[in-house]
Parts: structure tokens; C-alpha cells; sequence
């Protein structure tokens, strides 16, 4: 296993990160230090790093994790009950390494890297987050994926013994998400296993869930066990309970209506002030294409992203 | 014998309401449906929000503000039915409910739409549940604006003609509650099933219970 912090030294720190010193001094050394060895992408825009990076606290107590609870409070309550150690992760499909692998086993194998993306849920609202994890490509190309393969889909967990919800029919459980394989192989899409260097908490999808920062939250499905690849566009949750307002790509885009909330803009969680208080004064930015993240375009070249939304 | 004392016992109880409510003035009803807002700012002030006290803030004025509705709607059977006059403090209900409903709408309007006119003018027109929300609004300022002595009479016949539009306002209330999140919730669920029972029985004769 590569040393983590050897492999952070090659990590390009942005300017403006340094001129923001200020504000991450606040949240103590470790922290620093940790951001110092940040990577963030080039086209990460500056806008978006105008933006604190969110606490901890704020990372944890706000989530969107059906299988839990419906509020957003819920999954910070009900996740401790979900067991992640054994946690068997089943790779079938076109793929050259098939069977179940352990989490403990893949991670041990992967790159960790830290990247600090911005999350923007269909809801509206939006949070920086600094992830750690490995790219979902470096996966792909050790497992080997089969020529004929397009599409890669990825299942939660499903047991209703600790996901309280799952005995509920709010959505077609197991949760289920997929990528196009092109937009799996890039570089941007991330498999997170911590936030802020340590593991990744329960009601933020642990051991492993998926990041993709230029699509809409929901696509960035949680705890993962099962993963394949397939000739054809994979079912997604959402796109089956309402397929008139959750696309197949759910590609961040402004342009795109939808029925329930204003894509123009995001309100961003953390607000400019200290404590909960300060938080009650919620700061809207101007959405992006593609979340900022102007370098997935080639993807969709030639594509009425109106249509395939 | 048994039986007896036991219709005795419910008489008495409910005689003691109805003197309890004769000394009630108008007034303590204004000021225990503050409490509500009371306990929001405690809430807030007490970091019990959460992460985003906005959203909290928003909701909570909101389901406020439809629950005083529902009371408003109970205000005739309830009277009916026992026979204790509680109409007297309608009007209270009703503008408190308002009341809230303007906290409640300037919530989004200020912290969450932020001024954003395009946005806001996309919102309403756009999507289905602010649509609703807001045509129930619209439909309760007539309402608010007339629940005075001097609007009763100079409205005369007119006036409880007027005041039935709470019946749509709060049935686009519930549905603008019920079309909010992304799933079918089951408070938003529970709270509309008690308005249509609510304005439904007002397709029934209701009496008096004899026993009281």
C-alpha cells in the first residue's frame, strides 16, 4: 500500500486556498494540514471555493438516506444500527474478476486519495465536502471490465432488520444506481470511504458509496454491495418511482426544469456566521452546468441534455 | 345505578368545560397560539434546528399554520356537537392561522428564495405545490381582511358566503403539504385525510349529543 501522505505531496493546492488560509485556520491545525494536502481538481471553480468547507457535524446531521428515515435528521438517529464489518461486495457481470470481495480487501488494494467536491441535491441545497476514497476507474481497470460492457449499476444493502425504511414501500428497494461506463472511467468519479480523513460514517453510506460531483446527489448511491456490468442502461430508484423528475443521467444543469424546485440556484448549508445560528442565514449561489465541473462535457458532446436529462 | 353516576360524572365534566370556557376571553386565545412561535425561537435559539434551521423554520410555520387552520374548521361541529360555544374565538383561530401563514410565506421569500425574483416568478408559476400554496394564501387575504365586527355587517349576507373559501384554501394548503417532498409523507398524508373529514362533515346534519 502506497503511503497516503507521500501520495498527497504531489497533490496540487490551489492558490485561492492559500488566501482562504484564514478561515480554515479556524477549524484547527489538523484540519489545515489536512486541506493544505487537499487535491482538488482544476476545474473546480472558484466560486465554489469561495464557500467554507463543511464541519464535520454539518456533514453527518444532514443527509439523505431513505433507508433510515425520511428527514434529514433521520439517518444521523437510525444508521448506527447498520452493521459494516464483514461487508461482502458482489462484482458480477461483464467483468474478467467476478465474485465477492470484501470491503477491507478492495481498499486495501486502492490508491486513497482526498478530494474536496461540492454536492448538489436535486432539493436545491448544496455542501463542500472532502472526501477520501480511490478513483472508481482504478477499480474497474484491476477488475478487469469486459469490452461489451456500457454500463456499470450499483445496488445499497438491502436488510430490513437495520434499514427500518426498507420495510416501507416509498421506493423500490434495494436502492439502485448506475453510470455510463464512460462517465464511471472518469477520473472526477470518486468511491468514497471517510470524509475528513476518517472512515466514512453510517449515515453518509459507509463503508463505500459512491461520488459523482457533477450529477445530482441521489446518483451517489450509499453503502454499496453490489456492483455489474451490463450491456444495458441499469434501472435507477428514483428514475422508477418518478421517471418524469429523475433521468437516467440526473446530470446537474440549471437549464433543466423541475417540477419541485428551482435549479437556477443552490442554497448552500453552512451559512457565514458561527453555530446552528449562524446557519439560519443559507447563502444561494448560481447553479452550474454540470455542478462547475466543466471538464465532463466531452461525455455528453451531441447530447439534447434536455432530453436525457 | 352505576350507569348513572357514570352519565353524571360526564355531565359534570363537561358542565365544567362550558364554565371554563365562558370565563375564557378572546385575548388567551390569541396568546397561547403564540406559543408555537414561542417554541420555534427557543428551538432555534437552543441549536435544536439542526444544521439547517431555515428549512426547520419554513416547515414548521407552515404545518403552524394549517394546523390552526383545522382548529378554525373544527370551531362549528365541536359547538355543535356539545353544545359549548366556542364560535366566539373563530376569529382568533383564524387570523392567528394567518398569521402564521405570512411568517411562513416571508420565510421563503426572504431566507430561502432570497429576493431571487425570476426564480420566485419561476416558482409559482412552474411548480405545482408553491402554485398551490400561493392561491391558498391569496384566497385567505380576503378572508383575514374582513374578520372584523365592522366587514360582518357592512358584508351582512355576503360575509359567511365570502368566508367559505377557507374551504379551498386549506384543501390547496394540504396539497401544497402533501406535493412538498419527494415521497408520499405520512404527516402530510394524515393531515389532509383530516381536512376533507373535516369539510366533509359539513355535508351532514350534525346534532347535539343528547347525554351532554
Amino acid at each position: 500500500m502506497k503511503d497516503m501522505n507521500k501520495k498527497n505531496q504531489i497533490d496540487i493546492t490551489p492558490k485561492h486556498l492559500f488566501y482562504n488560509r484564514r478561515k480554515v485556520l479556524k477549524l484547527g491545525l489538523a484540519l489545515t494540514a489536512y486541506v493544505a494536502s487537499n487535491s482538488i481538481t482544476p476545474a473546480f471553480a472558484k466560486e465554489i471555493f469561495d464557500r467554507k468547507i463543511n464541519s464535520l457535524e454539518e456533514i453527518t446531521n444532514y443527509n439523505n438516506f431513505y433507508e433510515f428515515g425520511i428527514d434529514k435528521t433521520d439517518p444521523a438517529k437510525h444508521a448506527y444500527k447498520l452493521t459494516t464489518s464483514p461487508w461482502p461486495i458482489e462484482i458480477s457481470g461483464l467483468v474478467d474478476n467476478p465474485g465477492v470481495y470484501d470491503y477491507s480487501e478492495i481498499s486495501r488494494e486502492m490508491n486513497i486519495i482526498q478530494r474536496t467536491y461540492s454536492l448538489r441535491c436535486v432539493e436545491g441545497w448544496s455542501m463542500l465536502i472532502p472526501w477520501n476514497g480511490f478513483q472508481l476507474s482504478e477499480l474497474l481497470n484491476k477488475l478487469g471490465v469486459k469490452d461489451e460492457a456500457r454500463y456499470v449499476s450499483f445496488e445499497t444493502l438491502h436488510r430490513p432488520q437495520e434499514m427500518h425504511m426498507q420495510e416501507t414501500n416509498i421506493l423500490n428497494w434495494p436502492y439502485r444506481e448506475g453510470l455510463r461506463l464512460d462517465e464511471a472511467m472518469h477520473p472526477l468519479t470518486l468511491m468514497a470511504t471517510g470524509v475528513y480523513g476518517q472512515p466514512l460514517p453510517k449515515q453518509n453510506g459507509a463503508p463505500l458509496r459512491l461520488v459523482v460531483p457533477w450529477k445530482y446527489g441521489f446518483k451517489s448511491i450509499k453503502s454499496i454491495t453490489k456492483i455489474s456490468f451490463q450491456r444495458e442502461e441499469p434501472a435507477s430508484s428514483w428514475n422508477q418511482q418518478n421517471p418524469a423528475e429523475y433521468g437516467f443521467y440526473s446530470n446537474v444543469n440549471p437549464t433543466v426544469h423541475h417540477p419541485r424546485w428551482s435549479q437556477a440556484s443552490e442554497r448552500y448549508i453552512g451559512g457565514e456566521g458561527e453555530g446552528y445560528l449562524g446557519n439560519l442565514f443559507t447563502k444561494r449561489y448560481d447553479t452550474k452546468l454540470f455542478n462547475g465541473y466543466e471538464e465532463v462535457a466531452p461525455l455528453y458532446e451531441g447530447m439534447d441534455l434536455s432530453r436525457y436529462y | 345505578m352505576h350507569k348513572a353516576t357514570k352519565t353524571l360524572n360526564i355531565k359534570s365534566i363537561f358542565d365544567f368545560i362550558r364554565v371554563s370556557v365562558r370565563r375564557l376571553r378572546i385575548w388567551h386565545i390569541y396568546v397561547s397560539l403564540l406559543i408555537p412561535l414561542l417554541l420555534l425561537t427557543y428551538d432555534l435559539l437552543s441549536g435544536r434546528l439542526g444544521v439547517d434551521p431555515m428549512r426547520s423554520i419554513e416547515k414548521s410555520l407552515g404545518v403552524t399554520a394549517i394546523y390552526i387552520l383545522i382548529l378554525t374548521l373544527c370551531i362549528t361541529p365541536v359547538s355543535t356537537l356539545t353544545g359549548i360555544n366556542f364560535i366566539r374565538f373563530r376569529r382568533a383561530f383564524g387570523l392567528m392561522s394567518f398569521f402564521y401563514i405570512i411568517l411562513h410565506f416571508s420565510t421563503w421569500l426572504f431566507l430561502d428564495m432570497q429576493l431571487r425574483w425570476v426564480e420566485i416568478v419561476e416558482s409559482l408559476t412552474r411548480k405545482p405545490f408553491i402554485f398551490f400554496g400561493m392561491i391558498g394564501f391569496l384566497l385567505l387575504v380576503p378572508l383575514a381582511a374582513t374578520s372584523n365586527n365592522y366587514s360582518l355587517k357592512r358584508l351582512g349576507k355576503y360575509w359567511p358566503k365570502l368566508h367559505k373559501l377557507i374551504y379551498v384554501a386549506i384543501i390547496l394548503g394540504g396539497v401544497h403539504y402533501l406535493m412538498m417532498e419527494k415521497t408520499l409523507q405520512s404527516d402530510a398524508t394524515i393531515t389532509f385525510i383530516i381536512i376533507i373529514f373535516l369539510i366533509s362533515l359539513r355535508f351532514f346534519k350534525i346534532r347535539k349529543i343528547n347525554w351532554l
